[in-house]
């Protein structure tokens, strides 16, 4: 399990795995990593989609599974946890003992790691409000390659870890670096009040352009939780678990999904009536919003596009092979994103199945293309890695920025990199990790 | 009851699919005595359903002689699905024409499979 992922990345063994108990443990095993120049690979559940945890270079992989601890502080509305809790664990945890707050959560599985997703820059279900995941963190506690422990954020200074300003901004050199900085053994992450009344539409669209018309209305509103939404394969595999699927002509291009939340039913119909107000004279390009609600009723196993954390497995069935290029990129061109995209999945053979969500209220967006594949055909590994590469260098094109980006796509983004900025990463990863131990390979940083 | 298709089920439209699914999860005690054929328009989706002795057939498109044609948004119909069949009728949400008592057998057949167990 350690030795590979659901992805295409080629599989490598470690040499030694180990399971730390406590933040002493883990420094007195990167300790002794240092002084062996002993690649350390830090692993939370290992189901990144991108071949992070692959130990490339053999090593030692950390498994963080026994660090579990999550304290919880209403007054300031945040929770501190350990890299081993879950989604699932969360969700269980906060709904029996803090009810009146919530986190958000991603169209991931249940048993994903809650610290993970937020340092590598994740996208859950209150994206759409507030932004990648990394915008949720207020403090990190990190064991530095040479064992020292920072904390960064408030907690830095404060008994409290109440918000990451003011002091200068150290989090950002542990988000997004792949453990390539360090290893997080703390993470202090924002909590919201949860609000007793919610509701989710479902809304077909007949075009990308249409979708994205939606999209962008909804996100400038500030009414709305979720705007998110899949291509329609993903619809067609929620039905179909195997055999080939194909558009047909009258079949809509995507199916957006927009939630609401509020104090009062009365709150939750004036913002189904903006909902519905700005479809109505789109009748020809979008059907009508259906609450996800009578959808569960007939089929109850809808709850998977509506109930986060989730588990797609239907998207597994087809070989147990799973990928994707997501990225983060501006508004105006995620039409030709979304467009292209499907494109290039089309030509390479593989149905085009998209994720997009509307991030921090209409600030940007993300278009995630997945990928699932048979695992054991070499053949169609290698195409898909043909596929992955075309489709990166295209939403580059576009001003997209893939996150999580397996070690192979990293050069290519520098490459179009600002060189500065390359020269700063490379300089800071030198400082902290001189003898690059911490998850060689990846981001392209020795 | 065996749910065919002429085409690949992967070439059905998203109504087809939903259709197809209603039945195969809930419509396997279902006994149809006299052959008939439904259109339905739902938004800007349609398919034909033909039912007959052990079978409901299911194609894309309104296509063949159809003995009543069910049109309305894909919410109204999606609500026959999750609700009471006879409401969106009697609301006057959905336009039918044709023969009205393909229609109640169409209805009744959704009332039995809404209220069939798995």
């Amino acid at each position: 399990m350690y030795s590979h992922d659901m992805t295409e990345n080629e599989p490598s063994m470690p040499d030694i795995v180990v399971l730390p108990e406590n933040l002493e443990e883990v420094v007195e095993i990167v300790k002794i990593a240092n002084e062996f120049r002993t690649p350390l690979i830090p692993f939370a559940t290992g189901n990144n989609v991108g071949g992070l945890t692959i130990p490339e270079r053999g090593g030692i992989v950390m498994d963080m599974k026994r660090m579990k601890k999550i304290e919880v502080d209403e007054e300031d509305m945040y929770m501190v946890v350990e890299p081993g809790i879950t989604f699932g664990e969360l969700k269980a945890y906060l709904d029996e003992n803090h009810p009146s707050l919530i986190y958000s959560y991603p169209l991931a599985p249940p048993y994903t790691s809650v610290l993970a997703n937020a340092i590598l820059d994740g996208l859950n279900n209150l994206s759409t409000r507030y932004g990648a995941m990394s915008e949720w963190i207020q403090g990190l506690e990190v064991v530095l390659p040479d064992g020292t422990v920072a904390r960064t954020g408030g907690n830095a200074v404060s008994e409290s870890w109440f918000s990451r300003a003011p002091l200068p901004d150290l989090c950002g050199l542990f988000i997004s670096w792949q453990g390539t900085t360090g290893i997080v053994t703390k993470g202090a992450l924002m909590l919201i009040p949860a609000l007793p009344f919610r509701k989710r539409f479902l809304i077909l669209t007949y075009t990308y352009s249409s979708a994205y018309h939606l999209i962008m209305k909804y996100s400038r509103m500030r009414a709305f939780d979720e705007i998110a939404g899949f291509s329609w394969v993903a619809g067609k595999m929620f039905f179909l678990r195997e055999g080939t699927i194909e558009k047909s002509e009258d079949d809509p291009e995507f199916m957006l999904f927009v939630e609401m939340s509020g104090n009062s039913e009365e709150e939750i119909k004036a913002k189904e009536k903006l909902l519905k107000g700005v479809i109505k004279d789109m009748k020809d390009e979008v059907e009508e919003p259906l609450d996800v609600e009578d959808m569960v009723k007939t089929f109850p196993e809808y709850s998977k596009f509506s109930e986060f954390p989730t588990t797609l497995d239907f998207l597994l069935d087809r070989g147990g092979g799973l990928t994707w290029i997501g990225s983060y990129g501006p508004n105006k061109k995620w039409v030709e994103g979304a467009e292209g995209g499907s494109k290039i999945l089309e030509r390479y053979g593989f149905p085009p199945l998209l994720v997009a969500r509307s991030m921090k209220e209409g600030h940007y967006q993300v278009l995630r293309f997945i990928v699932p594949f048979k695992r054991q055909d070499k053949k169609e590994k290698r195409r898909v890695r043909e596929c992955l590469k075309d489709l990166s260098q295209f939403l580059l094109d576009k001003g997209y920025i893939p996150y999580k980006m397996p070690s192979w796509l990293a050069p290519v983004v520098w490459e179009r990199i600002d060189k500065g900025y390359l020269q700063l990463l490379k300089k800071i990863k030198m400082a902290i990790d001189p003898h690059g131990i911490m998850n060689p390979g990846k981001l392209g940083l020795g | 009851m065996e749910i065919i298709s002429p085409s690949e089920p992967g070439k059905l439209n998203i109504l087809a699919l939903i259709i197809r699914e209603l039945f195969l999860k809930k419509g396997k005690g279902i006994n149809v005595k006299k052959n008939f054929s439904v259109g339905i328009k739902a938004g800007k989706m349609s398919s034909t359903l033909t039912f007959g002795e052990g079978y409901l057939e299911i194609k894309n498109g309104i296509s063949g002689k159809i003995n009543c044609l069910i049109e309305g948004s894909l919410g109204t119909f999606l609500s026959l699905t999750s609700k009471n069949p006879f409401f969106p009728f009697l609301r006057g949400k959905l336009k039918i024409r044709g023969n009205p008592v393909a229609l109640f057998r169409f209805l009744k057949i959704i009332n039995s499979v809404l209220r069939s167990e798995k």
